[in-house]
């Protein structure tokens, strides 16, 4: 199964504007990996804040996570904000091993990931 | 007389079909003995332009490869850009080259002032049909050659990868060493290495850079070159990691996507310890008087982030302890959806060291997949203290 790429975006007063990108498939080194890069770093539309549901995500390789890495440090490098949604076990497992939790905000529900995106937190 | 001019105009006729037909035999043996691209287009054009007494003959195709490979033979009005299979342009004639699937290739277009008879239009189609099916032939020999040059450029870095790796393993009394390199493609991302450091200490990595094929290959060459300058530049080993980690960030976007993820081993057989950083890397496995042991990450892979530091630890290596390292592509082999993982790999590691594990460990992961082709690097590298 290839990667598919969901796109929805929510507007909060106290957050501002969140795209929600929601991977499902392998993220994996090839289409998987091109397209993440693509939605990720466009620059001409990449104006607000990512939270990116990998919940629907079977796999990534290390190519996949490299890509991840890559697509939050350039939305660091403009300041703006990263962060993870509902990693499943297999994909969960990868960043424990490479000791990304400490750079990756994870979180287990799409709530309590939105409010943390509230100015001032 | 009027059944014999009849008769006789039918011979006439009859004659000139035969002529068609023998100049266009003719023309598809001109056509077909050559198999450069270049000379079956002039030479279609010339044909056509000649049999046909046109005053110029052209190609019209939607693929630049083809469109900008051909000149207009002859002379043509400077009008002639004009002609498309829909317009119906005075003076112009033109004739479908199919493709595999039968979609249109290009046109063949010959401008004579005068209208193509109908056999003379049937020849134009007969000859866009043998220039198809020669174009064809001479588009496969072109990629022919060129793969083969891709192909030689491969096997050339194949051979330069392989020239990489240890060429002796290191001599150590009391120790034996021992390493496995397989690409899963002609060159791979894994990088194994080992050298013994002036005083006398041994210095191992085995690293793996993400993805794998070419690019990753030339990655991992660059981060040897940064491994063997630094190596015995006499510093610790967390902070070898950490220039490591720095050199490779310093290399840009790519290198940073690809990543290295690496266990950094330094054996000295003066005190019978090893110090050991893991980078991001699969667990190493450690089997000591019936304890066994992982030793896990203490930081990202190197190169993916900045300014990152890791820890050394230290392990004390007693008669008969044996240590594993290898990349996961040895845990990531899938017999369906059953994956090796670590723990079948650990219990392959006896209590007892094994001069051939290295060996048994390939044969049981060529089992368990049940001879499926490999799917990524797999590198291991191990040590026993005798």
């Amino acid at each position: 199964m290839s990667l598919t790429i969901q796109y929805r975006t929510i507007q909060s007063p106290t957050t501002g504007n969140i795209e929600i990108i929601r991977l499902a498939g392998r993220l994996v080194l090839g289409e998987g990996t091109s397209s993440l890069r693509d939605t990720l770093r466009n620059p001409a539309e990449r104006k607000s804040d990512i939270l990116v549901d990998l919940s629907g995500v079977s796999y990534v390789d290390s190519a996949g996570l490299g890509e991840l890495v890559a697509g939050y440090a350039f939305m660091t490098s403009r300041g703006l904000r990263m962060k993870l949604l509902r990693p499943t076990a297999r994909v969960d497992s990868l960043p424990h091993i490479t000791k990304l939790c400490s750079t990756f905000e994870v979180f287990e529900d799409e709530a309590t990931a939105l409010r943390s995106f509230s100015k001032g937190e | 007389m009027p059944s014999m001019t009849h008769a006789r105009n039918e011979t006439i006729d009859l004659q000139q079909k035969l002529a068609r037909v023998q100049s266009l035999l003719e023309a598809a043996r001109r056509v077909h003995s050559t198999i450069r691209l270049d000379d079956v287009l002039t030479g279609v054009l010339e044909i056509a332009a000649k049999e046909l007494e046109a005053e110029g003959a052209f190609f019209v195709s939607a693929s630049s490869q083809l469109a900008s490979r051909t000149d207009i033979y002859g002379e043509v009005p400077d009008d002639w850009s004009r002609w498309t299979d829909s317009a119906d342009v005075p003076g112009y004639t033109g004739a479908v080259l199919p493709g595999e699937r039968g979609e249109p290739l290009a046109h063949l277009v010959v401008y004579r002032p005068q209208p193509l008879s109908l056999e003379e239009a049937d020849f134009l189609e007969g000859l866009a049909l043998q220039s198809a099916l020669a174009i064809g032939n001479a588009q496969h020999h072109e990629k022919t050659i060129e793969w083969e040059r891709v192909k030689l450029d491969l096997d050339a870095a194949r051979a330069i990868q392989r020239s990489l790796l240890p060429h002796t393993v290191p001599d150590l009394a009391g120790y034996s060493l021992q390493f496995r390199s397989t690409t899963c493609y002609e060159v791979g991302g894994d990088y194994v290495d080992a050298m013994l450091l002036p005083d006398g200490r041994l210095m191992t990595v085995l690293a793996d850079v993400a993805g794998k094929g070419l690019a990753s290959a030339m990655i991992s060459t660059t981060f040897r070159s940064s491994f063997r300058a630094i190596a015995g530049a006499g510093l610790p080993l967390c902070d070898m990691a950490a220039r490591l980690n720095t050199l490779h960030w310093e290399e840009g976007l790519e290198a940073r996507r690809r990543y290295v993820t690496a266990i950094l081993l330094c054996l000295d057989p003066g005190t019978h310890s090893f110090e050991v950083v893991n980078c991001g890397h699969n667990p190493a496995f450690v089997v000591s008087g019936g304890e066994r042991l992982r030793i896990g990450a203490s930081g990202p892979p190197l190169g993916m982030l900045p300014n990152r530091t890791y820890e050394t630890e230290v392990f004390v290596m007693n008669p008969g302890t044996q240590v594993l390292l290898y990349t996961d592509g040895l845990t990531e082999v899938f017999r369906d959806d059953d994956e090796f993982g670590e723990d079948r790999l650990m219990d392959l590691i006896s209590e007892e060291p094994a001069k051939d594990l290295l060996d048994h460990v390939w044969h049981a992961l060529t089992r368990f997949a049940g001879g499926a082709r490999q799917t990524d690097d797999m590198t291991a590298l191990y040590v026993y203290r005798a």
